[in-house]
């Protein structure tokens, strides 16, 4: 279990209330390898975000394991570390800034971790120079847009230097522009800079540059494949209330009534087939 | 939320713009062991003089920053005529068992002018500064403090996050009274207490978002390996320069003075 990458084990988590036990994971076995971009899929309360909260150890499961680079996350000493290795943006842009300053909240992590003044602004200067917020940095986080904000989650996050990024459906709350763009920063970050990525979303759409995507539904892994191999199930996706992406759509309602579609993989292909004479 | 509003940083670049927070964050201290240990009438109406300079100094809006004076009106004048009935002393006017006293008018007057001086005060330093130097200059005199074993960075971070979500509550609380007066709350119902109920329709929902935000908050903050932490790019920006020292200089002078007067007179 000393090999890089995050594992899970049997793991599962049950919350426990006054109203009862609420099983959210049940007995989840994953490995997430180094340079790898992983969806998690799901619907609201499928146990997407309790999954990705076990990453880093802000969540400790109540059954099996978890390891990052073969550290124990139910270990308190090994948090810290995990952390640093773990990076995490949340959904809502407003509840992770922290500071009254874009420059200090990139700053943040980096201070915690206690690095030098002269380390904090190199690493402050690249993360914010990588987001394209350089302008940005003397500005109050409240006067940004949405997408703004998320980029600035994102950079401050980035500054950490950390192996792993999960993200807990980062562009729910973002403008279709932003999203694109955001899903965009992900996708460069995992090619050129080889991060691993762990991106959690409801939209299909989101999971377009993924290598990997797993359905998660009822605290189980339902499906796992290739992002083309799920999103063909039509019926199995929406039998626990998830969509397929437009294009499959599209292309399954054409096999359906007899065009020969099933080679076309991209949108483009399928336009010049359509729009032969 | 635009236009000013009272007691909120507004941008300018004036010199008590650019003093050092860390200046001005000691001479209101200095301001109020002053007047609270000197109040001959003299020395008071000079400071009452020196924060109306100030402000004119600072390019603030005089008018509307003295004009504001009469939101604390109700304060202002209660005190007044608790002092000047409830202190002992030579009788003025008598009504019935109520006593105004000469020792009474002149306490009146001067805690008139003590409150007035110290509003004014806190208006130039939280007018001139921005809260990300505000916060700074707080962090940097507080260092000493955290010899004494004192998680002075925690509550460093306690102000940054205050003032970080001000303007965010603001904006939510203004979101939750639009939905509620969609819904026929009457927040400007004639009766008191149809008024009130509104308000608490608003302050409800409001407590338990920000129950909510702290909770996500918090998990933001250990992600990132929250520790408590010494601000160091923040207090790297703090500037102390000649002037800061000179008009530090003057104003301990001043506070000489205050307790001089009462020795030498």
């Amino acid at each position: 279990m000393l090999d890089a990458g995050i594992f899970m084990q049997n793991a599962g988590k049950i919350y426990r209330n006054q109203n009862g036990d609420k099983c959210a994971l049940r007995d989840i076995t994953l490995s997430i390898r180094p340079g790898e971009y992983v969806g998690l899929m799901g619907m609201n309360g499928s146990g997407k975000s309790t999954l990705a909260r076990l990453c880093n150890g802000l969540l400790v499961p109540t059954a099996g394991k978890v390891y990052v680079n073969g550290l124990d996350t139910r270990q308190a000493e090994n948090l810290q570390e995990i952390r640093q290795l773990v990076g995490m943006v949340f959904q809502n842009p407003d509840n992770q800034l922290i500071c009254p300053v874009v420059e200090e909240e990139i700053a943040f992590g980096l201070e915690n971790l206690g690095l030098p003044l002269p380390e904090i602004r190199e690493r402050t200067a690249w993360a914010l120079e990588i987001m394209g917020l350089t302008a940005l940095k003397q500005h109050a986080p409240h006067l940004l847009s949405g997408g703004q904000k998320q980029k600035v989650a994102l950079a401050s996050v980035l500054a950490m230097t950390p192996a792993y990024l999960v993200l807990d459906e980062p562009a729910a709350m973002l403008d279709p522009v932003s999203r694109r763009e955001l899903l965009q920063h992900l996708q460069i970050l995992n090619r050129r800079e080889g991060m691993t990525i762990v991106l959690c979303s409801n939209e299909a759409e989101d999971f377009m540059d993924a290598d990997r995507l797993l359905v998660i539904d009822q605290g189980s892994i339902y499906l796992q494949g290739t992002p083309p191999e799920i999103f063909v199930q039509g019926t199995e996706l929406a039998a626990i209330g998830l969509a397929q992406p437009e294009f499959y759509r599209l292309r399954q309602r054409l096999a359906d009534t007899g065009w020969p579609v099933a080679e076309i993989n991209n949108l483009t292909d399928l336009v010049d087939l359509i729009c032969q004479p | 939320m635009t236009g000013i509003k009272l007691g909120q940083y507004v941008h300018g670049n004036s010199l008590l713009h650019r003093l050092d927070p860390r200046t001005k964050i000691i001479c209101c201290a200095i301001i109020v062991v002053a007047i609270i240990i000197n109040y001959r009438w003299f020395y008071l109406l000079f400071f009452a003089l020196l924060m109306a300079a100030a402000i004119r100094a600072s390019g603030m809006d005089t008018r509307f920053v003295l004009g504001s004076l009469r939101s604390i009106r109700s304060l202002l004048l209660v005190t007044f005529v608790f002092l000047a009935v409830l202190t002992p002393g030579q009788p003025v006017w008598t009504l019935g068992i109520l006593q105004v006293t000469r020792e009474g008018l002149t306490m009146g007057v001067v805690n008139l002018l003590r409150l007035i001086i110290l509003y004014l005060g806190s208006m130039v330093l939280l007018m001139t500064t921005s809260p990300m130097k505000l916060s700074a200059g707080i962090d940097w005199l507080l260092l000493p403090l955290s010899r004494l074993k004192l998680p002075v960075h925690n509550f460093s971070t306690i102000l940054s996050i205050s003032f970080r979500f001000i303007p965010t509550l603001i904006d939510q609380a203004i979101a939750i009274q639009d939905a509620q007066r969609s819904r026929g709350a009457q927040f400007d119902a004639p009766r008191l207490g149809m008024r009130l109920k509104s308000y608490l329709a608003i302050l409800i929902p409001l407590f338990e978002a920000s129950l909510l935000r702290a909770e996500e908050l918090g998990e933001a903050m250990d992600s990132r390996c929250f520790s408590g932490h010494p601000n160091q790019l923040r207090m790297d920006r703090l500037q102390f320069q000649a002037v800061d020292l000179y008009i530090l200089i003057f104003m301990l002078g001043l506070l000489a003075a205050g307790i001089l007067i009462p020795i030498l007179l």
